[in-house]
């Protein structure tokens, strides 16, 4: 961390990136400065109405049940409504009225099953983080719009030139982990709930501000849940979700409704899905330190333990062989380099080329001295990395307490892979990011969405040459004597 | 799967995956399912001698009855019934779903002549099984008489109750093979090794024969108790045989409420169901995994992958090229690349050319189809008069609602808008019963009546799950066509996909538009409906539909701004406008 530039003063934004550096402007300047940088990007900022929770779903049920039922009468529709929790606090909060025994086993029973659902929010620190605005965020793969997930489980969705936001709410999305807009598609946006996967049909054309639940496909297999990740296929084929609590992996053909499973034993879970940019491998990490990779053609996988904590980020690049990861509480960035897949070239090596996983950068927390003389702390344990599309930024969030700036750094791939610190985002003042992202069909460079703790959503353009782009491909053989795009789609 | 007799002199594809590849499946499948059945054997054996209090006793013995030579005795024609079941019952298995229109055309199916001797050899095998499999569960139920005294011989009726429920089972699971659609064969989402997708469906399948034996069970214990004594009469008197007077007889309430036997009719439906369904999941599993046909087979003639597409006579050679069409146009770099070659001498792409050409024919058919059914549904609505006309020939002026003749009269008017072009509106309708229209008139009339109403109605969505139902090929042909136009964008040297670009494109299209139309004519209501079975075969319109979506995007994606110097028609580009725009 020490060779990253100094980061803004106070009072100052990370505005944009341009000739290699980050501009910063003053906090007054930041919606002008937007306005040119990005124009017609929606200006977003999350209300802290909707941030707020829900009040607890149980609360509101005591106001009405009436309460001159017998206690085994309560205990039955509470596990109607809610499960075995409902039925065993339903038990414990009229201890009096059953036998002692009784009482004492479905206190424990419920310090068990509470104590397992606590496991759920420290796998997903985004799911129970407060000071979160949005419990997901997600950009569609080739247009500018993007949704996100708010706390009291409503989505809304956001377009570019469009004033009207759909908002999306269903009776059973609740919990909302993920959301994943499918690839080479227009409106399709798969969510990850607490019981079951909703894949949301939403009209591009359409002028409904709420879609009705009949543009929703439910997907829900039993034993599957809570879903925690989901990860289209890059070609749209099939789609993967994950649950922390099911050691398989569902593959579902959407529009079939049906799924297969992947089931590996040892790791208790799968926490977090990644599919490589091409389609050619997964990465599964599991709650426990040890991860997969799996091969998306013939879906096998390799194992990677005697990892230091459980992996809670991970990022391919955009050649599909290198994967990044990080784990908790180490604040360290590693990675490992994969063999070149068979898909586009007759090599057949799929495995990784190494048996260790290399570190790329020390992220721990450092000390530098300011221009005035006041210390600022930087650094710390990684909770997201995420690669741009080009390979040539990776964005790095902190963990809660030292996210109050996002580290960029420049990339490259060939001929090995470098890490040269970019700078330090910050936002206004007082604001910490909570989710980072980057726009996937974004031209001139990289686009950073950073979602801040003020519930605003923050656009970073990173503005830079794609070199690649400009030399002649060798590869494109027959296609260089196009002519200039003439635009016959314009009208 | 009815398939043709082998020609020796000409070998076609067809026979000669009969014979290469159809029957060594065949044979791996039934071998690995012969050897699972002694562990699902001894697996029931535990199950039904299981004694709570005594774990370890009901282990030993269990161990003690496996290595016993009795238990080699029973299990071998166990094992080859089975064996004979599976291998048989083959023939029942296709790729393409048989969807009745009516729930009697349902019900026909089942009890044709062609099925009569696949009913009496389920029953048989299941019979068999429980006679055999009795014997390991005690003297109680092992044999048909007993003598308690010594003496007199009696008739044991439990064994009887258990053998006739194997009967029952059997003929329960024939029904529910084929009316469920059991015997399609649906080809996996992703290729894995066969132990793998074996391993993550045995537990479902364990699970669904569970809840299903139990619902049998229930049947079976209210026929019993109806019919029950006619049976054990009627094998007491053929076999003057005498009631055992301690017993209580079984067709009696309280004879029912047997607990123990109730036990070891559950334990032995779930055996027979299992151990059925596991011989048909192997088979699938078999006859489902990806064949590699050669791309370019010059001195294998008539037995590379574009004949295996063109192959019309056994349906399953279609599917299982048009699987691996689209899994080399995904995965395989190499074998796009011989796609992609010119011929030697002379410079033609002449594999491309053949495959490309299979496709479209594929998804123009299907398009052709769509299109009239379409007509169909726009001339449902407003003409019924015209309609009324057509009835008048069939002197019925009442029927003017019956679907039927709808169907007959405004097939005549989209034959008529198409000039005869050459199409039939339900391909899949060869296996029902021909339709003549004396019996359509008797249909229409029956239709009516409140209680054949219910076997002689249409069922809804019926006609498009028809249309639909073998639509898995145009799925994979659209796929591939879409995978390999977007590789060739940096592995074709030649460019001779760009030529035939402009009319795949234009036909993707123009399918798109009419399957987004036929989804716009069917009513929203019956869109969707409730899960019956494993797979859902109306719901492979939606998946073509969601298939053609993205592999127009696809295209796009790819080409970009490069498809603007296409020779496209400009009705093309206007049904492209909104993919590029992404409001599609």
């Amino acid at each position: 961390m020490k060779n990253f530039p100094p980061p803004p003063k106070k009072g100052e934004v990370t505005v944009t990136e341009t000739n290699g550096e980050l501009t910063t402007v003053g906090s007054e300047y930041l919606k002008e400065s937007l306005q040119i940088l990005c124009p017609g990007y929606p200006e977003v900022t999350v209300q802290p109405d909707s941030m707020r929770n829900t009040t607890p779903r149980e609360s509101a049920k005591s106001a009405f049940l009436p309460h001159d039922e017998t206690v085994w009468k309560r205990a039955l529709s509470a596990w109607y409504e809610h499960g075995f929790t409902g039925t065993f606090e339903e038990l414990v909060n009229s201890r009096d009225e059953v036998p002692g025994t009784i009482a004492t086993m479905s206190t424990t029973c419920l310090t068990l099953l509470r104590w397992a659902t606590s496991l759920n929010g420290s796998l997903f620190p985004h799911l129970s983080l407060s000071e979160s605005p949005v419990r997901a965020f997600a950009w569609h793969p080739h247009v500018t719009k993007f949704a996100y997930a708010l706390h009291d489980d409503s989505i809304k969705v956001h377009t570019q030139g469009n004033t009207l936001t759909p908002i999306l709410k269903h009776k059973l999305q609740k919990y909302v982990a993920d959301l994943s807009w499918q690839p080479l598609s227009s409106s399709v946006l798969a969510v990850a709930c607490q019981t079951c996967i909703l894949v949301w049909h939403v009209d591009p054309n359409s002028l409904a501000a709420r879609p009705s639940s009949s543009c929703v496909q439910v997907l829900s297999q039993t034993g599957h849940s809570p879903i925690s990740s989901l990860a289209w296929h890059p070609q749209a084929s099939l789609l993967l979700s994950s649950s922390p609590t099911d050691t398989a992996i569902m593959v579902w053909s959407v529009a079939m409704e049906n799924c297969v499973s992947l089931r590996r034993a040892g790791g208790g879970g799968v926490s977090l899905l990644k599919f490589s940019p091409d389609g050619t491998r997964v990465l599964a990490a599991t709650p426990m330190p040890i991860f997969r990779v799996w091969d998306a053609v013939t879906w096998n996988c390799e194992v990677w333990s005697k990892l230091t904590g459980r992996c809670n980020s991970a990022c391919w690049s955009p050649d599909d062989q290198i994967l990044l990861f990080t784990m908790e509480n180490d604040p360290i960035i590693y990675s490992i380099t994969f063999g070149r897949s068979h898909l586009n070239t007759v090599s057949q090596d799929v495995s990784a080329k190494s048996n260790m996983a290399v570190p790329v950068a020390d992220m721990s927390e450092t000390e530098i001295m300011m221009d005035d003389g006041s210390i600022v702390k930087i650094g710390g344990c990684v909770q997201n990395i995420e690669w741009d599309k080009t390979g040539k930024r990776l964005a790095v969030l902190f963990q809660e307490g030292s996210n109050e700036y996002v580290a960029v750094f420049k990339t490259s791939l060939q001929p090995v892979l470098e890490l040269l610190p970019c700078g330090l985002i910050k936002g206004e003042d007082g604001e910490k990011a909570h989710h980072i992202s980057f726009q996937p069909s974004f031209q001139q460079g990289a686009l950073l969405t950073i979602v801040w703790s003020s519930g605003r959503v923050g656009y970073i353009p990173l503005v830079f040459a794609n070199i690649e782009e400009i030399l002649p491909q060798p590869t494109t053989i027959g296609h260089s004597a196009y002519q200039p795009y003439s635009n016959i789609f314009a009208d | 799967m009815e398939f043709q007799k082998l020609q020796p002199t000409v070998e076609t594809i067809n026979a000669w995956f009969m014979q290469e590849v159809y029957l060594w499946r065949t044979v791996g499948s039934v071998f690995w399912f012969l050897a699972c059945v002694p562990v699902i054997t001894s697996i029931y054996i535990l199950l039904c001698n299981i004694s709570v209090f005594h774990p370890v006793t009901t282990i030993v013995d269990m161990l003690s009855t496996l290595f016993s030579a009795s238990f080699l005795l029973c299990v071998i024609p166990i094992l080859t019934i089975n064996g004979i079941l599976i291998t048989y019952s083959s023939r029942l298995f296709t790729v393409i779903p048989d969807i009745g229109s009516t729930r009697f055309a349902n019900l026909l199916r089942l009890v044709g002549v062609k099925r009569l001797p696949h009913v009496g050899l389920f029953s048989l095998c299941g019979m068999i099984t429980v006679w055999c499999s009795t014997t390991f569960i005690g003297s109680k139920y092992s044999s048909l008489t007993q003598s308690p005294d010594g003496h007199i011989v009696q008739l044991n009726e439990h064994h009887i109750f258990l053998v006739v429920f194997g009967l029952f089972e059997g003929i329960s699971y024939y029904v529910k093979f084929d009316l469920n659609h059991f015997n399609c064969l649906q080809f996996p989402l992703i290729q894995r090794e066969k132990f793998f997708v074996f391993r993550s469906s045995v537990c479902g399948v364990f699970l669904r024969m569970l809840k299903e034996t139990i619902r049998e069970i229930k049947y079976y214990y209210l026929l019993y108790y109806f019919f029950g004594g006619a049976i054990t009469s009627w094998i007491a008197f053929n076999l003057n045989l005498q009631y055992c007077k301690d017993d209580v007889p079984l067709d009696t309430i309280f004879g029912l409420l047997n607990f123990s036997l109730l036990w070891q009719v559950v334990v032995l439906g779930i055996y027979l169901n299992f151990s059925w369904s596991i011989g048909h999941l192997i088979f699938k599993i078999y006859q489902t995994e990806k064949y590699e046909f050669h791309i370019d087979a010059v001195f294998e003639k008539k037995k590379s992958l574009h004949d295996a597409l063109n192959c019309n006579k056994q349906p399953l050679v279609k599917y299982l090229g048009y699987l691996d069409l689209s899994y080399l146009s995904k995965c395989s770099y190499e074998r796009r690349q011989q796609v992609f070659c010119l011929s030697q001498p002379g410079g033609h792409p002449h594999t491309w050319n053949k495959i490309s050409a299979a496709c479209l024919a594929e998804l123009n058919t299907l398009n052709q189809q769509i299109e009239a059914a379409n007509w169909q549904a726009y001339s449902n609505v407003p003409v019924k008069k015209t309609s009324n006309i057509f009835d008048k020939n069939y002197t019925l002026g009442e029927t003017s609602e019956d679907s039927m003749f709808h169907r007959t009269t405004n097939d005549n008017i989209s034959v008529n808008k198409h000039n005869g072009s050459t199409f039939s509106i339900d391909t899949s309708t060869e296996t029902k019963p021909k339709s003549i229209p004396w019996k359509d008139k008797l249909c229409g009339v029956m239709s009516k009546k409140p209680i054949l109403g219910y076997f002689m109605g249409e069922l809804p969505d019926s006609k498009t799950s028809q249309l639909f139902c073998s639509s898995q090929v145009q799925i994979w042909a659209v796929e591939a066509l879409s995978y390999l136009i977007s590789a060739s964008y940096h592995e074709d040297k030649f460019g001779i996909v760009q030529r035939s670009l402009p009319v795949i494109i234009s036909s993707l299209v123009n399918l798109q538009e009419n399957v987004d139309k036929h989804f716009k004519l069917i009513a929203p209501a019956q869109k969707r409906h409730q899960k019956q079975c494993s797979v859902n075969y109306s719901l492979l319109r939606q998946e073509l539909q969601a298939v053609l979506k993205s592999s127009i995007h696809r295209i796009i994606e790819r080409f970009g701004k490069h498809l603007c110097d296409l020779p496209l028609k400009s009705e093309s580009i206007k049904k492209l406008k909104p993919f590029v725009e992404f409001k599609e």
